[in-house]
C-alpha cells in the first residue's frame, strides 16, 4: 500500500514537474519585448492582428482543419473576429470577443451582470457560474498555439492554429490586452454625443431639410426614455439591452470659408467636444477635408449627404451612401466598354467641365475605362466650369474628332448648349451624368433624347414611392420641409443605419465596434438608392448605377437601359 | 477524505494530460457527402479578367470542376474554403491545371472583375482557379439551381461541388474538409 502510495506521489510530482517546464517553456520572457517603446509594441501588435505579419516582416502561418496551412495576411485576426476584436457571426461560425475586456475575465452566458444573476426565492439571488474562466498569458498562449480554450476544450478546426514565437506571442497578447478597452470617447453615463456637419454653401433649406430627421431622432429617443419608465413597457427594454437608454446629443458643427480652413475649424469643434461619431452632413463642395480629419481622429462619419465622396479601398473612417459622381462615371466606362462594336472603330471624346462635379465624373470614367483594358481611344478636352462649351464649340469638336460616343461631364451649365444641339443631324452617341442634370431632365429637347444616355444612380422613379412613404411616415411627417434634393430622405437613410448599428452596439461603445456592426448589416432597401449592400470594409453601400434613356413629353419617363450593377 | 483525494487527483491529472492530445488527433469527420443532379441555368457570368463565359463552358469541360460560392470581403468561411483551393492546387503541383476551380461570388453588387482578381492575387491562385461574378438576377439563379441560395451573405455556409468529365451528376460536399479530404474527393471523380 505505502508503496503504491509512494508511486502516486511520485507521478504526481512528475506531472506538476512536466506542466511547470511546458508552461516555462510557453511562459514568454519578458525580456523579449524589452527593446520596444509602448508605441512601437502596439503598432506592431496591431499590424499581426489586422495583417497577419509578424515583427519581423513576414507572414504569420498557421493551420486550419488539422493539415491546411494557411500565411495568415489573409487570415489575420481582424479578419474574423473584426477590427475592434467584438467578434462576428458569420453562417454557423461565431467568432467570439477577444479584446482585452472580454479576454481577461471571466466569460459568462450575457454580457448583462443583472441577466448573469440567478434569482432564488424571496429575493436571494446569486451570481452565474462563469462559462469560462479568464484567460491569463499562458492560456491565451496555449490557445493561440494548440487551439485550446482556457476551459480545455479544442476551438473550432477553422480558428487556426499559428506559429508565433515567443515575441510576436508578447507582441500579440499586448495588443489585445489594449484592445477595445477603453470606452471610446464622446459616451457619458447618461449621453452618446454626436455631430453632423454642414458647410457654409449649403442653402437655409438645404440646412433644414438634413436637421429635420436628426432632430426627430432625438426626440424619439427621449420618448422611449419615459417609455421605460412605465412598468408596461420595462421588459422589453431590458430585452433591448442597448445603448438607446442614453440621450442623444447632436451638435451641428458649422463649416465657414475656403475647404482649406476646414481643419483647423473641426479641431476647434473636436476639442470643444469629442463626438462619437459624426452622423450625417452635408455639403456641396467635396467631403475630403471631413473623411481626412476623420481618418486622423478615427472618428466615424455615417452616410453624409455628398456626391463627392472620397474614393479608397483602405480608409476605414467614412462610410458613404454611394460613390457619387465618380461611380456614375465608373458606370459609363463599363457600359461603354461592354457595347458590342468593334473597338478599333471606337472613338471617345470626353469633354469635361473643370468643376469638382465634372472632375469626380471624368476621374471615374478614367480609372474604370483603364480598368477595362481601354477598349477604344478616348480624346478628353477640358473647359473652365464658368466658360462651358457652347453649341458651335461643340459642332465643332465632333467634327474635328468624329467621335462614336461623347461624355459630357457638367451640371446644368450644358443645358443651353444641349438645346441647341437638337437640330443637328447625324448625332454620335452622348452620356450626360442624370444625378447632375435631375432637376432638369424635362429640357432635354426631344429630338435629342434618342441619342442621350443618362448615368442614374438612383431607383426609378416609378418604383420609388413606396419607399419614400417609408420614410416620411417614420421621420418627416411633423416636420413639414421643402426637400427635392433628397437630403431629408438620405438622412433618413443614415439615421436608420445608425440605428441599425446602435442595435447590435449593446454597451461596447467603442467607435470600431459600431463600424464593424454597420458592415455586417444585410442588404437594406432605403429611399433614394436601390439598394444599401454591405460587407467587412466596404465602404460604399450603394454599388449600383442605371443607364436610362427619356421618353417623350414634358414629363419624361425613365427607361431602364441596363442592369443596376454594369460590369 | 484526504485519502481520496491523494487518489483522486493524480487520476484526474493523468486524464487530463493523456486524454486531449487523443482527443484533439482524433477529429471526425466533419462534413458530409451526397450525390446529387441539377438542371443548371444558361447565363453568362464575368470572369476576373472580365471576360463573359457561358456557365455552360465554365462545367462541360473534359476536366473534373469544382465549384463553391465565396465573396471578395467576406471574413470567416470563405477565406476557409480559398485556403483549401489554393492548398490543393500546391499539393497537385504542376497538375493544378488538370482540375478548374470555380469561385461564384455572392456579393456580386461589390465584386466586380477588379475585386475578384484582387482576391485571386492575395491568394497566390494558379491558373485554373477563376472567381466569377455576373449580374444579381443570374448569380440568384445559379445558387438556387445548385440549391445553395444565400439571400444573406452574412448568413453563408461552406459547401463546395465536384463535377466528373461528362458526369449527369454532381458530388455535393457540405462542411469544412481537411486538405487530405479534399483532395481524396477530387481525386475520386477522375483528376
Amino acid at each position: 500500500m505505502r508503496q503504491i502510495r509512494a508511486i502516486a506521489c511520485l507521478m504526481v510530482l512528475l506531472l506538476v514537474g512536466a506542466f511547470t517546464a511546458a508552461l516555462a517553456a510557453e511562459q514568454p520572457a519578458n525580456s523579449t519585448t524589452a527593446d520596444l517603446t509602448p508605441a512601437e509594441l502596439h503598432r506592431l501588435g496591431e499590424r499581426i492582428y489586422r495583417e497577419g505579419i509578424l515583427s519581423d516582416g513576414t507572414p504569420l502561418r498557421g493551420f486550419i482543419r488539422g493539415d491546411v496551412p494557411v500565411d495568415s495576411t489573409v487570415f489575420s485576426c481582424a479578419n474574423c473576429h473584426t477590427r475592434s476584436g467584438l467578434g462576428s457571426l458569420e453562417g454557423q461560425v461565431a467568432s467570439p470577443p477577444v479584446n482585452g475586456p472580454n479576454l481577461f475575465k471571466p466569460r459568462y452566458l450575457y454580457a448583462d451582470f443583472v441577466k448573469n444573476t440567478i434569482s432564488a426565492s424571496r429575493g436571494k439571488s446569486r451570481p452565474a457560474t462563469a462559462i469560462r474562466p479568464a484567460y491569463t498569458d499562458e492560456t491565451l498562449a496555449a490557445a493561440l498555439l494548440a487551439g485550446v480554450s482556457a476551459t480545455g476544450r479544442d476551438f473550432a478546426p477553422i480558428m487556426p492554429r499559428y506559429d508565433l514565437g515567443n515575441r510576436d506571442m508578447q507582441i500579440l497578447i499586448s495588443y489585445l490586452k489594449n484592445l477595445s478597452s477603453q470606452v471610446s470617447p464622446g459616451i457619458t453615463d447618461t449621453t452618446m454625443h454626436l455631430a453632423t456637419i454642414v458647410t457654409d454653401d449649403v442653402s437655409a433649406t438645404d440646412r433644414a431639410a438634413l436637421l429635420a430627421p436628426l432632430q426627430t431622432l432625438v426626440s424619439i429617443n427621449e420618448q422611449r426614455k419615459t417609455q421605460r419608465k412605465d412598468q408596461r413597457f420595462a421588459k422589453m427594454f431590458r430585452m433591448l439591452d442597448n445603448a438607446y437608454y442614453r440621450d442623444l446629443s447632436i451638435s451641428t458643427w458649422e463649416l465657414k470659408g475656403e475647404p482649406e480652413t476646414w481643419p483647423a475649424q473641426l479641431e476647434a469643434y473636436y476639442r470643444k467636444e469629442p463626438v462619437f461619431a459624426i452622423l450625417s452632413g452635408i455639403s456641396h463642395r467635396s467631403w475630403q477635408p471631413i473623411h481626412e480629419f476623420c481618418e486622423r481622429h478615427q472618428l466615424p462619419d455615417l452616410f453624409p449627404v455628398t456626391d463627392l465622396p472620397v474614393i479608397s479601398d483602405t480608409d476605414w473612417y467614412t462610410m458613404y451612401a454611394s460613390r457619387g459622381y465618380y461611380g456614375e462615371g465608373e458606370t459609363a466606362a463599363r457600359y461603354v466598354a461592354s457595347q458590342d462594336e468593334p473597338v478599333k472603330k471606337r472613338r471617345l471624346l470626353q469633354i469635361v467641365l473643370q468643376s469638382e462635379q465634372g472632375k469626380a465624373l471624368a476621374a471615374g470614367f478614367d480609372a474604370a475605362w483603364k480598368e477595362s483594358g481601354s477598349p477604344g481611344s478616348v480624346k478628353t478636352i477640358m473647359f473652365a466650369a464658368s466658360t462651358p462649351p457652347d453649341a458651335k464649340q461643340l459642332k465643332a469638336l465632333f467634327a474635328a474628332h468624329k467621335p462614336t460616343t461623347v461624355l459630357i461631364w457638367g451640371g446644368e451649365q450644358l443645358l443651353t448648349s444641349l438645346r441647341q444641339l437638337s437640330g443637328m443631324k447625324k448625332l454620335p452617341r452622348i452620356y450626360l451624368s442624370g444625378r447632375a442634370l435631375e432637376k432638369n431632365l424635362s429640357e432635354i429637347p426631344e429630338n435629342l433624347r434618342e441619342k442621350v444616355l443618362l448615368t442614374y444612380p438612383f431607383r426609378l422613379p416609378e418604383d420609388e414611392k413606396a419607399y419614400r412613404g417609408f420614410a416620411d411616415v417614420l421621420l418627416m411627417s411633423r416636420q413639414k420641409i421643402k426637400d427635392d434634393q433628397r437630403i431629408t430622405s438620405r438622412t433618413f437613410s443614415a439615421v436608420h443605419m445608425f440605428l441599425q448599428g446602435l442595435k447590435e452596439l449593446k454597451l461596447d461603445f467603442y467607435r470600431d465596434t459600431l463600424l464593424d456592426q454597420i458592415s455586417m448589416r444585410p442588404d437594406q432597401y432605403l429611399p433614394d438608392f436601390e439598394r444599401y449592400s454591405f460587407g467587412p470594409g466596404q465602404r460604399y453601400a450603394s454599388k449600383g448605377c442605371y443607364l436610362v434613356q427619356l421618353g417623350s413629353g414634358p414629363k419624361p419617363r425613365l427607361i431602364k437601359r441596363s442592369d443596376w450593377v454594369v460590369f | 477524505m484526504n485519502r481520496l483525494l491523494q487518489w483522486i487527483l493524480p487520476a484526474l491529472l493523468l486524464t487530463v494530460c493523456c486524454g486531449l492530445p487523443n482527443q484533439a488527433s482524433a477529429a471526425a469527420k466533419t462534413y458530409q457527402r451526397s450525390q446529387q443532379q441539377y438542371q443548371l441555368p444558361d447565363v453568362t457570368l464575368v470572369n476576373q479578367d472580365g471576360k463573359r463565359v457561358r456557365l455552360k463552358n465554365i462545367i462541360d469541360t473534359n476536366k473534373p470542376v469544382v465549384v463553391d460560392f465565396i465573396f471578395g470581403t467576406c471574413t470567416t468561411i470563405c477565406p476557409v474554403l480559398s485556403a483549401g483551393f489554393i492548398n490543393l492546387q500546391n499539393r497537385l503541383g504542376a497538375d493544378a491545371a488538370k482540375v478548374h476551380l470555380v469561385s461564384i461570388t455572392i456579393d456580386p453588387e461589390n465584386d466586380n472583375p477588379k475585386v475578384l482578381k484582387e482576391y485571386l492575387k492575395r491568394y497566390r491562385a494558379k491558373p485554373g482557379w477563376d472567381f466569377f461574378t455576373g449580374s444579381r438576377k443570374d448569380i440568384d439563379l445559379v445558387m438556387n439551381s445548385f440549391g445553395a441560395y444565400i439571400p444573406n451573405k452574412m448568413s453563408h455556409y461552406a459547401v463546395t461541388f465536384i463535377h466528373a468529365p461528362k458526369s449527369t451528376h454532381w458530388i455535393k460536399l457540405y462542411g469544412i474538409m481537411s486538405s487530405t479530404e479534399f483532395m481524396e474527393e477530387v481525386r475520386k471523380v477522375g483528376l
